[in-house]
Parts: structure tokens; C-alpha cells; sequence
């Protein structure tokens, strides 16, 4: 062996023990205590139905499933993000806006953030409550009109939502973004119900025609016709996938699965669980329990 | 020759075939007559330098080994890139019936094991094809450590995984000749430095590809490196980081050119097309320029193909609405035959360019 290849040879080992080194001693880093938060999540939050190319991969990864809170009860357009809130995450907010200030505003590029994520909180109760109100709304609505087939349908669909919304749909809310952990950490300050984790985040902008409710056509410029609503979206890379270990996949394969509930038509084949989701120094998640839950 | 590659000995090889079919000739028309000593002398001589250049290098001794020495590079082109494949499925297909310590256990020994197997192959394959094969494998093996700890573990993905990616790619193209290691390195190297460039100005690593101009920086970077670290011993190196680093420079220009709002900067698209429009065209010419006196036959004909790729985009822009369509290829072809007549009158006249007459 000559020195080029022992040099080579001592150059690659090296490397290859540098860089697996500084990736274990960061997760040894983000898994000592004290951790940022634990969750205790369910098979709301945590889906394992996709199943992309499951036939050439048998470890098992979980899923993440976080939802924004409506912004108002019947506006799903609005970015879940607000301008001030872009604004503070370092985005260039124009102060007036029209063709030429969104479409500069439009060509920012994504940037990091923190996100908050809330269990079963205020932003959960508040969803079920819409939920709740519009199943009511619309039962009473249909009492004083009996004959309304629309309506007949509009109640089963409501309440079926609100079945859905009380037994299946995550209570996991992203509800907030920053830039300092430690100030996001004292407004949100229970472990238990508010974890951070890191995001990017990406400007959005939508336009809305604005109604004429003047006699005869509509005497409006183009411009002005239109009222645009700007803000932003985050997602959170390591959700898409969070890694099961080894020793919880034969509780996992023996998990029961989810029954049908009456209210609903189908019933859910989701297996039933709780699991504590642990965010560690570095904010990164991972498993830490797995249990059977109540089917 | 301290620094002789495989390609210079192959040339002197071919060299020495050369001389000895015109030596036949000079002979049989009786031009020149060697005696028999000197037959001798000759024959030992060059004997003796083609054997050690096929213990060394495994050059091709005829055309007929020369036309199976590159099929033998694509079968282990293609070999490589399968066993890659496999490797990577295999990882996934048992992966989840070990246990973490079992999995980083595995993901070590597998990058450690295929690097001295490659070293190791390197040692007693003097034509290169199989380690070549076995370091691209190594490599695989390297990329899928740092993916799956990144699974394993939940890491949030980072462009920094890029920077050891390259440096691995660069160890074991130097280490085994490999050329496609070097380019899976310089695109490492790329790609690290153009989304160190984005996230300097607050963006997300990730969207490091939708500014083009956050390659231009990393261009120049890897043209330069042949030019302030020596190549002459490893064959076709020097051409790859001069291609690369103009394919860098290039296409980001060729994109901002015809997309200005992928700009960083804050004016109207137009302008920033027409500029990129001029650069192109000028930076073309520059390369072009370049080649010719540096004697850089690969910067001649990748500057003349963006030039020519510039040329027809600003034809297209211009006439392709407004022309009828035998018109707009009538000039498009007038155009080539204008630009052969370029390339002679410069290929007859070379040291107007600066270059060495042949």
C-alpha cells in the first residue's frame, strides 16, 4: 500500500467517524434532558396510512398531522399567516397593496421560522365549537322547514363533521410562528400542550372580488374590483415522517383497530394508539411510548 | 515523466504505433535504412516502455482493445449506477428489522468496509473499471449513512449533509481516477455553496435553486480550481471542473435570460432579461476567447454552444412569431454556415487569438 491510498484510506475512515459523530452527538444533544415538550399524541395526529412505496421499505414512520385553525368561521381562503406575523418573521410586507407591491411581495422566497403547536387547546375547542354551532344552525334551520331536501342533507353533513371533528380529526394545531424560541416558550409556556418545532415558511396571496352592490353594471375599474389578502403558510419538514424504532413494532403490529362509530358512515381501519411524542433540545422529534389505546 | 496519467501513456503508445507504420514506409521506399543494432535498440526500447505502461495503466494496445476498453467503461458506468440502486432498496427493504444501534452499526460498517474494499480493488485492478465500480458503491454507501441517520433520528434536513458528501465524492475520485465521482462531488460542491449563498440572505436552504444567481459564486469557484491546484496527473480532471464550472455559470445565465423574475434583483423583469441577454452573449464570447489561448478545447465548445444556444434563443425571441417558418430556419441555418466561417477563418489564423499556430 503506497501513501496516496493509506492516505486516502485514513482521510475516508476519518471522515466517514467525523461526520457520524457530529450527527450522533447532536442527537444526543437534542435527546438529553430536559426535553422542550412532550405530547401525548393519538392516531388523530399521527398517521400511518401513507404508504408510498411500503412494499420495498419495512420500517414503519409515522406521520405528523397538524392543522391550521380557521381564521374566520367561514373563510378557508385567508393564508393562516397574517402579514404583521410575515412581517415579523423577516418577509417585506408592502403597505399598500395592488398589482405591482403582491407581485413583488409573491417573489419572496421561503424562509425558516418557528412554528407552535398546540394539542387539544383552545384552538381544537374552538374548531369543535364551529362545528358544533353549524350542526345546531343548520338542525334548526331544517325544523323550521321540513321539506327542504337541501337541507335535509346539509344536517346529516354537518353532523357527521362534527362526528368527525369529536373522534377523528387531529386536535394538533399549528397556532403560532417566531423567530426566538425562548419567547415563544414564555407565551406558550406548558411542555405538556405546546410543542416548537422548526418550519419554513412561504409567503402567499390571494385576491377576493369585491361584491357590487350598486344598481345596474358594476362601475369599477378592474383594480379596484379586487381586494388582495396577503400573508404566509409553514409547513414542518420532519413531519412528514417520523421514524418508529425497532422496539415498538410488535406493539404496534398488535395495535387493535379503530371500530365504526355510529354517527359516521365508514368506519376507520386506523389502528388505535397513544404515543408520547418527545421535542428535544434541538426541537426534533421522536417516539419515545407507544400503547393501545381505546378502539 | 513524473506526472504521467493513463492518457499520456496511452498518446505515447499510439505515438509509438505511429512511428514504426512510417518507419515501415520511410523503409520500404528507401528513404531511410536502420541497422540491425539500431532495430534492436528500438525495439527493446520501445518494448520495454509499452510493458510498463500496460502493467501501469492497462493501456489499449491496438484499435480492437480501444473499442472494448469503452464498452468495459459503460458496463461499469451502468454496473455502478446498479449496484448503487441495489444497495440503496436493500437498505430500505430490511431496514426495519434492526434495532437503532443495530441500524447505525450497520450504516458505519457499510461506509467504512466499502471504502477499503474500493482501496483495496484499487490495489490489484490496474485498468481502474472495478474500482471505479466499488467507489461509486462506496459513495452510495456514504450518502445512504447520512440519509438514514437523518430518518433514524428525526433530523431536520440540513444543506450542510452536502459539504461531507462532497469532500467523500472528491476523496475517492482522486483516490480511483473516477471521473463521475468528481462530478457527483463538484455537484455537491454546487449545490453547498449556492444554498450557503441563499441562506446568507435569510432564505430556506431548499429554495437555493429558484434565485440562479446563487450558483454564480460556485462557477467560478470550480473554474478556478484547475487553474490554482495542479490536475496533470489525474486524466480529464481539469476538463471537468472547466466544463462543470461553466455549465454553472452558464445556465443560471440562460435561465435569467429568459425568466427575470428569478432574479435577486428588484427591477422589472425586462431589463434584467436583456442584460442577462448581453452577459450571456459576452461571457460566451469571453470563454470562447479563452479556450482558444489557453488551449481549452472543452471551454472552445462549451462557450460556442451557449453562444450558439444564446444566439438561436435572441432569433427565436425576435422572428419566430413575425417570420415565416422557412424564413426563420433559412436564417438559422445562414447563421450556422456565418459561424463556420468564423470558426475557420479563427482555426486558420490561431495566433490572432493569442494561441499557439499548429
Amino acid at each position: 500500500m503506497n501513501w496516496t491510498r493509506t492516505h486516502a484510506l485514513v482521510s475516508g475512515l476519518g471522515l466517514i467517524v467525523l461526520v457520524n459523530a457530529i450527527a450522533l452527538t447532536g442527537v444526543a444533544w437534542n435527546r438529553s434532558e430536559p426535553a422542550d415538550s412532550r405530547l401525548h399524541l393519538s392516531e388523530r395526529e399521527l398517521d400511518n396510512s401513507y404508504s408510498y412505496w411500503r412494499k420495498e421499505n419495512n420500517s414503519i414512520a409515522l406521520r405528523l398531522d397538524y392543522r391550521w385553525p380557521r381564521r374566520e368561521a367561514d373563510d378557508n381562503r385567508s393564508p393562516p399567516l397574517n402579514a404583521e406575523k410575515m412581517a415579523e418573521l423577516g418577509f417585506s410586507v408592502p403597505s399598500e397593496l395592488n398589482e405591482d407591491s403582491v407581485q413583488r411581495y409573491r417573489r419572496q422566497l421561503d424562509r425558516d421560522a418557528l412554528l407552535v403547536l398546540e394539542l387539544d387547546g383552545p384552538s381544537y375547542q374552538r374548531e369543535l365549537k364551529l362545528a358544533r354551532d353549524h350542526y345546531e344552525t343548520t338542525k334548526h334551520l331544517y325544523e323550521i322547514a321540513l321539506i327542504n331536501k337541501r337541507l335535509k342533507r346539509e344536517v346529516e353533513d354537518t353532523r357527521q363533521a362534527l362526528e368527525q371533528e369529536q373522534h377523528r380529526a387531529s386536535r394538533l394545531f399549528a397556532i403560532d410562528a417566531g423567530l426566538d424560541q425562548h419567547r415563544l416558550r414564555t407565551r406558550y409556556p406548558d411542555r405538556q400542550r405546546y410543542a416548537i418545532v422548526r418550519g419554513k415558511v412561504r409567503v402567499a396571496a390571494n385576491s377576493e372580488l369585491l361584491d357590487w352592490s350598486g344598481e345596474g353594471p358594476d362601475p369599477r375599474p378592474q383594480a379596484q374590483r379586487w381586494a388582495w389578502q396577503i400573508g404566509g403558510y409553514a409547513e414542518i419538514p420532519v413531519a412528514h415522517s417520523l421514524n418508529l424504532p425497532k422496539r415498538w413494532h410488535a406493539v404496534f403490529d398488535s395495535l387493535p383497530r379503530g371500530k365504526a362509530l355510529p354517527g359516521l358512515p365508514y368506519a376507520s381501519r386506523d389502528k388505535v394508539f397513544t404515543a408520547e411524542v418527545v421535542f428535544g433540545r434541538r426541537l426534533e422529534p421522536w417516539i419515545m411510548q407507544v400503547q393501545a389505546g381505546q378502539p | 515523466m513524473p506526472t504521467l496519467n493513463r492518457s499520456d501513456a496511452q498518446q505515447r503508445a499510439d505515438d509509438i504505433g505511429v512511428f514504426n507504420r512510417e518507419l515501415a514506409r520511410l523503409e520500404a521506399e528507401q528513404v531511410l535504412q536502420l541497422s540491425e543494432p539500431q532495430r534492436a535498440s528500438l525495439h527493446e526500447h520501445q518494448q520495454h516502455l509499452l510493458h510498463s505502461y500496460r502493467a501501469a495503466f492497462d493501456i489499449d494496445h491496438n484499435s480492437q482493445a480501444r473499442q472494448l476498453s469503452l464498452g468495459m467503461r459503460i458496463a461499469s458506468f451502468l454496473g455502478a449506477l446498479a449496484l448503487a440502486a441495489s444497495l440503496f432498496f436493500l437498505f430500505y427493504q430490511f431496514w426495519g428489522l434492526f434495532g437503532e444501534i443495530s441500524q447505525v452499526a450497520i450504516l458505519l460498517s457499510a461506509s467504512g468496509s466499502s471504502l477499503c474494499l474500493t482501496l483495496w480493488v484499487q490495489r490489484r485492478d490496474s485498468s481502474g473499471y472495478f474500482s471505479k465500480l466499488a467507489a461509486l458503491v462506496a459513495f452510495t454507501c456514504f450518502v445512504l449513512n447520512i440519509v438514514m441517520l437523518g430518518q433514524i433520528f428525526n433530523i431536520t434536513p440540513s444543506d450542510k449533509a452536502l459539504l461531507p458528501w462532497a469532500a467523500y465524492a472528491l476523496l475517492l475520485a482522486y483516490a480511483c481516477g473516477a471521473r463521475l465521482l468528481l462530478a457527483a462531488g463538484i455537484l455537491c460542491v454546487l449545490a453547498f455553496i449556492a444554498a450557503r449563498v441563499g441562506t446568507w440572505s435569510g432564505i430556506y436552504w431548499l429554495g437555493f435553486g429558484e434565485r440562479p444567481e446563487n450558483f454564480i459564486p460556485a462557477a467560478l469557484l470550480i473554474f478556478a480550481v484547475p487553474l490554482l491546484i495542479n490536475q496533470r496527473r489525474f486524466e480529464g480532471f481539469a476538463m471537468l471542473y472547466r466544463v462543470f464550472g461553466l455549465l454553472a455559470l452558464f445556465l443560471p445565465i440562460l435561465v435569467l435570460a429568459n425568466w427575470g423574475a428569478g432574479s435577486y434583483l428588484d427591477y422589472p423583469a425586462d431589463p434584467i432579461e436583456s442584460a442577462y441577454q448581453l452577459l450571456g452573449f459576452v461571457a460566451a464570447a469571453a470563454v470562447i476567447w479563452l479556450g482558444v489561448r489557453r488551449e481549452w478545447p472543452d471551454v472552445v465548445n462549451t462557450g460556442l454552444t451557449f453562444f450558439v444556444i444564446f444566439l438561436y434563443t435572441k432569433l427565436f425571441d425576435w422572428w419566430w412569431e413575425s417570420m415565416p417558418k422557412y424564413l426563420f430556419f433559412l436564417v438559422l441555418g445562414l447563421t450556422a454556415v456565418a459561424i463556420l466561417l468564423i470558426l475557420r477563418r479563427l482555426r486558420s489564423g490561431h495566433s490572432l487569438l493569442g494561441g499557439t499556430a499548429q
